[in-house]
């Protein structure tokens, strides 16, 4: 034994202190301290994913619940008695992130709970799964083009310029290449994987609130390396941007690599809600180096396009830069209750403003304009506001088209046409309308009384009720959508108070659509938070979001 | 593997939450530590709470770690902290006086075998806290003159100085032990 080494025990041991270890009662005082904060870090529902959760995302789904539940037995045994990180979680990535670095092609199929119009990073606990498709490719010259889909937007950057299209006819066009990622797109940053995984190594070596895990496991008789990332967002619980998006919400992420390719296979992500973790985000299928044909990267615009751009300077300029967010947001509504369209644009950063808009927001009458007030989420730069307004909608005729042919004999709602009885939202009628205990008193009511009724139910929010005039499917999506809407923080009565309010005109026989139709005019309230910056080279206010 | 690469990727571990790791890095520095504790805190009675609140404070804050290589510096800079933070609590705290700049040399340093070391520890015991200090950390945990004055937070000059007059301390001291 070395002199020092021989030294420093000796020493212990005239202290009474044995240097081979801790004593008995120290180990058990820190067994109680580690898992004091181990569980205390892990407190958040599921913060690391368990062996079930980690399964029911895995291929191994498609087998019986007995072997499921088996395998998770035997899979559980050797995730707890292999405290395996062979290698830590940063040179694993750095194995990985060097593994995708050859790769020419990535496709990727998600699913995330998103709006199918709306932004590429806005969530809803609430919502339902949109899928979202990306693709991704460098030729042989070094030329990279990439395209992120989902249903009600495309951003696209075939190599020279990067587009975003919000169907059927709005877009910003940048003519230059574009990252992955740039605009709002959260879901196309996946499609660097490289960059991904190195930001994730990076924040893994200096970020106390990125927590990076690294375990194996065998999955259909491979070994899987599972990086798993607890972030902390620092988003207050009462802000109004918290859980609006991923990186505004305490999240886990869920890497799933080959251990042999080092390649990422799925990936999904948790975010932490009140009661329970909410999956959010889910990678379904991965393909490397997949043949992409050159369509892909080719976009057929409509002849209408609107275009969005940055702001420019306007002679009167000054004026919009003097507004205070309060007075931006009175000055753009008034604009659309005058249906001054010129007016519109000076705070609407587009070339021009699309007829169903003009349709939808002219003639609006403002009910009020609350105090403004700042997200730490939105524009941290301070640029950032949102302005509460409360807004009536000019009223709008429809036409309520209904049938009574069903063996229940009563009439319910088959869809929601124009004036024109053109334009028909049609009802998701899959099954017959059920016979009612009470149906007889259903059965003796005309149409506008149906319609009458139906809306009585919709105005108090009776589920039960309005099922009786409209698919359940319909009722179920409404009613979720109502839930969202309360747990962002916006009461029943102020979803009442914005549910529309319909008069009815008169009901008839169309003979050229053999149905019946009930005319109503239906006239709607707004309560919301309009989102405005200024952080443009005009440096006045552009609407970018909240409508 | 040699021991500082181990304590390196021990560390790595534990910053991935792996308790494994936090009980094997407890077991290597749990003896040294109680042992530091006790030569700069000789009166205290609450030594095992002062070395859970390292503990609980390294499994705290092992993230914030950057460098896994110094990790013994950083380990020993908790302890001394809760130490002193106990002296300031107990309203005894007395600021170390700093010794006269001293020419020493590390080759005349004397040198201790094992058999020293039961009146090594007695003669220890006697000498000023802030001597016994910096004489644990070179003898337990064989720190360089720099590691010791990160730890301790002074110049490495204080740290040469610091050891030589300790050693001279500790010497008279063990010769008058011994008659």
């Amino acid at each position: 034994m070395d002199n020092n080494k021989k030294l420093f025990e000796e020493l212990l041991k005239a202290d009474g202190i044995n240097p081979a270890g801790a004593s008995e009662s120290e180990r058990i005082a820190f067994a109680k301290i580690l898992d004091q904060q181990l569980k205390t870090k892990q407190s958040h529902p599921a913060s690391r994913p368990n062996v079930w959760r980690v399964f029911m995302k895995s291929k191994i789904t498609k087998f019986t619940a007995a072997a499921v539940i088996l395998v998770a037995a035997i899979l559980s045994v050797s995730i707890f008695n292999q405290s395996i990180p062979v290698a830590s979680a940063n040179d694993f990535l750095a194995q990985a992130v060097k593994a995708v670095s050859d790769l020419h092609s990535v496709y990727m199929k998600a699913k995330m709970r998103t709006l199918p119009g709306d932004n590429f990073s806005l969530i809803g606990l609430e919502f339902d799964f949109v899928p979202i498709e990306m693709w991704k490719r460098t030729d042989p010259n070094g030329l990279v083009q990439w395209r992120v889909e989902k249903p009600g937007r495309v951003l696209l950057m075939d190599g020279k310029s990067t587009l975003m299209l919000i169907r059927p006819n709005h877009g910003v066009l940048e003519k230059r290449p574009l990252p992955q990622g740039c605009f709002d797109s959260w879901s196309g940053r996946l499609l660097n994987v490289q960059d991904l995984l190195d930001t994730e190594l990076q924040n893994s070596k200096s970020q106390s609130d990125h927590q990076a895990n690294l375990s194996h496991q065998k999955i259909d008789g491979k070994d899987k390396t599972m990086l798993e990332v607890e972030v902390t967002a620092h988003v207050p619980e009462n802000d109004y941007m918290r859980n609006k998006f991923i990186t505004d919400s305490d999240h886990l992420k869920v890497y799933q690599f080959d251990t042999a390719t080092k390649l990422l296979e799925s990936f999904q992500v948790y975010v932490h809600a009140d009661s329970n973790d909410v999956l959010i985000f889910e990678i379904t299928d991965i393909e490397y180096n997949k043949e992409i044909t050159d369509s892909v990267f080719k976009l057929d615009l409509p002849e209408n396009m609107v275009w969005y751009g940055q702001p420019q300077v306007l002679p009167d300029n000054e004026k919009y830069v003097k507004m205070s967010p309060k007075e931006a947001a009175t000055a753009f509504f008034d604009a659309c209750a005058k249906e001054d369209w010129n007016e519109f644009l000076k705070f609407w950063s587009a070339t021009s403003v699309d007829e169903k808009l003009k349709s939808s927001l002219g003639g609006l009458e403002i009910i009020s304009i609350g105090e403004p007030f700042q997200s730490k989420g939105y524009a941290s730069n301070g640029s950032g506001w949102f302005v509460p307004y409360e807004i009536k909608f000019r009223p709008t005729e429809i036409n309520m088209r209904l049938s009574n042919a069903n063996p229940a004999g009563r009439f319910v709602i088959t869809g929601q046409c124009d004036s024109n009885l053109h334009n028909c939202e049609e009802a998701n009628w899959t099954k017959e309308p059920e016979i009612l205990t009470d149906n007889a008193a259903y059965a003796k009511m005309l149409p506008e009384e149906a319609v009458k009724a139906y809306y009585n139910a919709l105005s108090s929010l009776n589920w039960d009720e309005m099922r009786k005039f409209m698919p359940g499917d319909d009722i179920d999506k409404m009613k979720r959508e109502c839930d969202a809407a309360e747990k962002y923080g916006i009461k029943k009565i102020d979803l009442q108070k914005q549910l529309p309010t319909v008069e009815v005109i008169k009901s008839f026989w169309s003979a050229e659509q053999s149905a019946y139709f009930v005319t109503c005019r239906e006239s709607r309230i707004k309560k919301f938070n309009l989102a405005i910056r200024n952080d443009n080279p005009a440096k006045r206010w552009v609407i970018d979001g909240g409508l | 593997m040699d021991f500082e690469k181990l304590l390196e990727e021990m560390v790595h571990r534990c910053r991935n939450g792996e308790r494994a790791a936090f009980e094997e890095l407890f077991e290597i520095y749990q003896p040294r530590l109680k042992y530091y504790v006790r030569r700069i805190d000789s009166g205290s009675t609450d030594t095992d709470d002062i070395l859970q609140n390292i503990w609980l404070t390294v499994i705290k804050e092992i993230q914030k770690l950057k460098d896994a290589k110094v990790f013994a510096v950083w380990l020993y800079r908790i302890a001394r902290n809760k130490v002193y933070d106990g002296f300031r609590h107990k309203e005894n705290f007395v600021t170390i006086p700093e010794e006269n700049d001293f020419p020493v040399s590390g080759n005349n340093e004397p040198i201790f075998d094992a058999n020293d070391a039961e009146k090594l520890h007695k003669a220890m015991n006697e000498l000023k806290p802030h001597h016994r200090e910096v004489l644990t950390l070179c003898f337990i945990e064989q720190m360089s003159y720099q590691s010791i004055a990160d730890v301790i937070d002074c110049s490495i000059g204080t740290v040469r100085s610091r050891i030589f007059y300790a050693k001279q301390s500790l010497r008279a001291e063990m010769e008058r032990q011994n008659g």
